[in-house]
């Protein structure tokens, strides 16, 4: 029975991820009228399920098997813990990213069970989530200076079916990276853990984020979708564009990172190209603030759980 | 399953349809009728044939309905979001010019017994300069998707402006040496030339959207 619970709290996360990143993903093309609302999510799974099946091992292996090689007590601590903060930071509207709680979870419930945590790993993903938005806001950088230059040789009638076109190709980018490394990261510690088998964890991770996605996601689309868009198209497929192949980059390498704050650094790097008025620094600092509180509440708080449980089993 | 038929179901499944399409094909629709319009305006004045003028207001009819056609298929989602409310002002401006060219025309009717002379002479001017700026409008907005200059076509359409205003203020001369048996006369006439003098700013500001349009998604 209680091996279910690991499987139960991975799966409350991938809902999460379905209703919060949905958005990330297919907002904008909603936002544009480029995909009406119901296709959109059932193209958002497909990719999502296309993405882990082609590329999530890696970054499953990463976080289920390099930074502690997990058992029974530690899996289910760190993915309680991991899923109660992300519902109770979503309840208290504290966006955290769910892979920088669960990761931190995983250290510190490895930590606190005596077993051996690869800090080099954890220093390396560390490492990824300090420099994959740095990226990102330099790929959008050039990304938008040279789409601005080649685009403006064209009508703008055509410049318009290209960015219908080049936005769904970024959206579908984005889908097909939260499955391959997003998803991955959720479902790493259940499929190394030995509670779920891989193809298993597949179809039921990528119907929970389908599920998030086709109940709960709708307001959050219809915000983000109406906000970017409102901003202007070429900035909006820039930021999707540099920060899907940024995750793709990490994605390759195995690393866990966060796609939110990917595209919150392309954004930066479009702002920069069109002055530096444009960049809310107190969102960056609220956004660096998160993404200190995240990992660290996980890492603390599995790691008095676990040295409770060792005190009181 | 051919190419055409599946690029016929990728195109349904993505985007329902082309609506694009249908809104730049109705656009021109809509300036093709309003350089006819002008152009029958210009025509009747010419052979002063009053029934020729009363046609004009077909005209409108028709460009009406092709205006909220358009609208309507903006409002279903044609086109991209930050396009829609430029596209939709020129198609209003435009709409603005055909209300002109319909004003215009009604008020002929009782204004064409004092249309003669030298007066006559630069009403037909303008008439028919307001029918090659319609006809300018119309290649100016094909130039957005054939990617023609629009710079240039803007500038012809300006200097036919000028033109216009140029003859403008000798037409106010003369209309002043007019002596009209009542006061509704004198005021048919008056508009009359208000009208159709104000139709060359109306397609100037039309224009000045194509060009709005033109660097928005630059």
């Amino acid at each position: 029975m209680l091996e279910y619970l690991p499987i139960l709290a991975c799966m409350l996360m991938a809902v999460g991820m379905g209703s919060n990143d949905t958005s990330n993903a297919v907002g904008i093309c909603i936002g544009c009228g480029i995909l009406k609302l119901k296709r959109a999510i059932l193209f958002f799974g497909i990719l999502v399920l296309v993405g882990i099946v082609m590329q999530g091992e890696r970054v499953m292996r990463t976080v289920g098997k390099d930074i502690v090689q997990v058992d029974m007590a530690v899996l289910s601590i760190s993915c309680i813990v991991a899923a109660a903060l992300i519902i109770g930071s979503n309840w208290k509207k504290i966006p955290l990213s769910v892979l920088q709680v669960l990761i931190g979870s995983l250290a510190g419930a490895g930590a606190g069970a005596g077993l051996e945590v690869n800090y080099g790993k954890l220093g390396q993903i560390v490492f990824s989530w300090v420099v994959s938005p740095f990226i990102a806001l330099i790929l959008a950088n050039l990304t938008y200076r040279g789409i601005e230059r080649v685009l403006s040789r064209y009508p703008v009638f055509s410049i318009e079916r290209t960015l219908r076109v080049l936005l769904l190709a970024s959206s579908s980018l984005i889908a097909y990276n939260l499955g391959a490394n997003s998803l991955a990261t959720i479902l790493g510690p259940v499929v190394h853990g030995g509670v779920l088998g891989t193809h298993q964890a597949f179809l039921a991770g990528s119907l929970f984020v389908f599920l998030g996605a086709y109940f709960l996601s709708y307001r959050v689309i219809d915000t983000i979708g109406k906000g970017i868009t409102a901003l202007d198209p070429i900035s909006g497929f820039t930021a999707q564009f540099s920060a899907g192949v940024c995750i793709l980059l990490f994605t390759f390498l195995g690393m866990p990172i966060s796609t939110t704050y990917c595209i919150i650094g392309a954004i930066s790097g479009v702002g920069f190209v069109k002055g530096m008025g444009t960049v809310r620094k107190e969102l960056i600092v609220k956004i660096l603030r998160n993404w200190i509180l995240g990992p660290s509440l996980g890492f603390g708080l599995c790691y008095f759980l676990m040295l409770l449980l060792a005190v009181y089993l | 399953m051919s190419a055409q038929k599946a690029d016929r179901v990728f195109k349904r499944f993505f985007s329902g349809g082309n609506p694009e399409q249908k809104v730049i094909g109705q656009i021109s629709e809509h300036i093709r009728i309003l350089s006819s319009a002008a152009d029958v305006l210009r025509e009747g004045i010419e052979k002063n044939d009053l029934d020729l003028v009363a046609s004009v207001a077909d005209l409108e009819r028709e460009g009406d309905s092709i205006r909220r056609s358009i609208v309507s298929l903006i409002f279903e989602g044609a086109f991209l979001p930050f396009l829609r409310p430029s596209i939709c002002r020129f198609v209003e401006i435009s709409d603005q010019v055909f209300d002109d060219i319909e004003d215009a025309s009604v008020l002929y009717r009782h204004a064409a017994p004092y249309v003669k002379g030298d007066l006559r002479e630069n009403v037909l001017k303008i008439a028919a300069l307001n029918t090659h700026m319609c006809e300018m409008l119309l290649i100016a907005f094909e130039s957005l998707f054939s990617g023609g200059d629009l710079r240039e076509k803007s500038l012809a359409i300006r200097v036919y402006e000028k033109r216009i205003d140029e003859i403008k203020f000798d037409l106010l001369d003369q209309v002043r040496t007019v002596e009209p048996a009542t006061f509704w006369d004198g005021r048919s006439l008056a508009r009359f030339i208000d009208y159709l003098t104000h139709v060359s700013d109306a397609i100037e500001d039309a224009s000045d959207y194509l060009q709005i349009i033109n660097v928005s998604l630059r």
